[in-house]
């Protein structure tokens, strides 16, 4: 079962007098319950007006979205949804037990629940010690954790997250990453859109990659990621002559990087290359094939859209 | 109704906690305690004068609190996209618009408790530090005023909740309401004056049908003016409160009705 399904949607906006401009167009995907999407694109790729779009605050100028079989557009079904926006901002007065106290409320839950899960989840995101102090003396990440505390107190099964890791610390992104997984475990669904690839690949296991509006690319992240190597890279301490004497003749290229050199060694000639490698002893460090990152998918998507292949 | 209780509750208590609340407090007791002096610049009517100027300390404190927290409450939200995460919860846009505003109501109502609290010790000084034989303080009408004038800030805070629901800006949603105010509160002198005549003045058709509309549309504020009673002690009938509370609550109804309206309508990008 699909936890959420966008179907042919696109938004317009009016330009001008007579213009328009798009901001999504024909997209369409669905999320499996249970995975964890990472929505990938540059900035103005429309990315936050799907996100906008499933949560209802924008109405499609054509399609349809749909989260656990129910339009958004019906609010009872964001009672089932967390969300945290991109840089999250809240009621200055407030305190963290405030904000969980009104998500809990406006969930339908009871307030001993709203109570238990408060506890639960200002401990989970390290909240706990100010729990009773004012939202605007909070830095950056402890608003960014606060709103996880408010997307998660209605113990949601779809959570979406707007650039969850922006702006965090190498803790907090830790934090947020090791929140993504733990609700993974829990079998929720998790919908996210990012600028940091490393994440993605860490975290997901489907992408979709946005580009000028249009959804370029779908897939299995582990689909995206198996392409057969382009060829390999070994990375050494030190290239003995033995074993640059066995890469003579090779088409081969090497670099240097910090006391390191990699070396990158064409499909066609893994076997002498291999026979290279076993020369170098201890001096290799590293031995691996030259797949596609997931920036190199994101970065030729853009460059075909820019260059209007798509 | 829960999801009314619970952003009523944040609404008020983003009100009740910020710093303007307390600061504006500290320049009504200041305000309040000059009564005592500028009353006897008037030694004739001391208690009528601090009646008067206590009424409208009142009035004024209570017109800024509503003007700032009406623009505030709902227009900051917008601006700071605050709303994304409460309708990003399972409340309606109408629920948002009617749970905002009852909070804004409660937290108008409160400050007025106060501001009534600290007019009566005013002119309550005034009047244990006078003779009686410069006047006396009609309590009655005295609270009445108050009571009033709270009902008609009701109304005001409607009307930029009306504006902001479909203007961008929060500066135009404010200029917008304060056009209204000033219109609201001399609509019904303009139409007496229309009505009235003047010798010798040709008044056109046009102008009487504009004023006509604009009496019917725009709020009638005169109606909520029971300062001069409240002064001179002069009576007030029962059926003029009803039906000046009557009409205060149906213009606000209706306000709040359009802006769930246009609100319903809105995106929020």
């Amino acid at each position: 079962m699909n936890a959420i399904v966008v179907e042919g949607v696109s938004k317009t906006y009016p330009d001008g007098f007579r213009g328009k401009k798009v901001a999504v167009e024909g997209l369409s995907f669905e999320v499996p319950q249970g995975a964890v999407f990472g929505f990938l694109g540059p900035n103005g790729a429309g990315k936050s007006t799907t996100i906008k779009i499933l949560l209802n605050l924008i109405v499609p100028t054509t399609g349809r979205a749909t989260i656990l079989d129910r339009p958004v557009t019906d609010k009872a079904i964001r009672s089932r949804v967390g969300y945290l926006p991109e840089n999250p901002n809240f009621y200055d007065y407030l305190t963290p037990e405030e904000l969980l106290w009104f998500g809990g409320k406006t969930s339908g839950m009871t307030t001993a629940r709203i109570r238990e899960r408060t506890d639960q989840l200002l401990r989970l995101v390290d909240l706990g010690h100010v729990r009773r102090k004012r939202l605007r003396t909070f830095s950056k990440g402890m608003l960014q954790r606060a709103g996880v505390g408010l997307a998660l107190i209605n113990d949601p099964d779809v959570v979406v997250f707007d650039e969850p890791m922006s702006g965090l610390d190498p803790l907090g992104r830790k934090l947020m990453a090791d929140i993504i997984r733990g609700l993974k475990q829990e079998g929720k669904t998790i919908f996210f859109s990012s600028h940091i690839l490393h994440d993605v690949e860490d975290l997901c296991d489907h992408v979709g990659i946005m580009v000028k509006g249009r959804l370029r690319r779908v897939a299995r992240l582990a689909e995206l990621l198996s392409a057969k190597p382009a060829g390999w890279k070994a990375t050494v301490r030190r290239l003995s002559d033995g074993a640059r004497a066995r890469l003579a003749g090779l088409s081969w290229t090497c670099s240097d990087r910090g006391g390191f050199t990699d070396i990158q060694i064409h499909d066609q000639d893994l076997g002498a290359a291999l026979d290279a490698v076993r020369d170098l002893g201890d001096d290799l460090v590293e031995f691996s094939p030259l797949r596609p990152t997931l920036e190199d998918i994101v970065l030729q998507e853009v460059e075909r859209a820019e260059g209007g292949t798509a | 109704m829960r999801n009314l209780w619970a952003i009523g509750r944040i609404t008020f208590l983003e009100g009740v906690r910020s710093r303007f609340f307390y600061g504006l407090f500290v320049v009504a007791c200041l305000l309040f305690s000059t009564t005592y002096a500028l009353s006897y610049l008037f030694p004739r009517d001391v208690v009528k004068v601090a009646v008067d100027l206590s009424l409208a300390t009142a009035s004024l404190v209570g017109l800024i609190l509503t003007l700032f927290w009406g623009t505030e409450s709902l227009a900051k939200d917008l601006e700071k996209r605050t709303i994304h995460m409460v309708l990003a919860k399972a409340v309606s846009r109408s629920e948002y618009i009617v749970g905002k505003f009852a909070g804004l109501a409660v937290l108008i109502g409160v400050s007025m408790l106060l501001l009534a609290a600290l007019a009566s010790l005013s002119v309550w000084t005034v009047d244990a530090l006078t003779d009686d034989q410069y006047g006396v303080i009609h309590w009655s009408l005295f609270l009445l005023s108050l009571a009033m004038t709270t009902l008609m800030y009701g109304l005001v805070a409607s009307v930029i909740f009306f504006f902001s629901s479909f203007v961008s800006s929060t500066f135009l949603a404010l200029g917008l309401t304060l056009v209204v105010y000033l219109i609201g509160q001399s609509v019904e002198e303009l139409r007496l004056l229309i009505q009235a005549g003047a010798d010798g003045i040709d008044i056109s058709p046009m102008l009487t049908a504009v004023v006509t509309v604009a009496y019917h549309v725009f709020p009638n504020l005169a109606v909520f003016d029971f300062k001069a009673q409240a002064a001179h002690g002069l009576p007030v009938s029962a059926s003029t409160v009803v039906w000046s509370a009557l009409y205060g609550a149906l213009y606000t109804s209706v306000m709040i009705a359009l802006s769930a309206w246009f609100f319903r309508k809105r995106e929020f990008p």
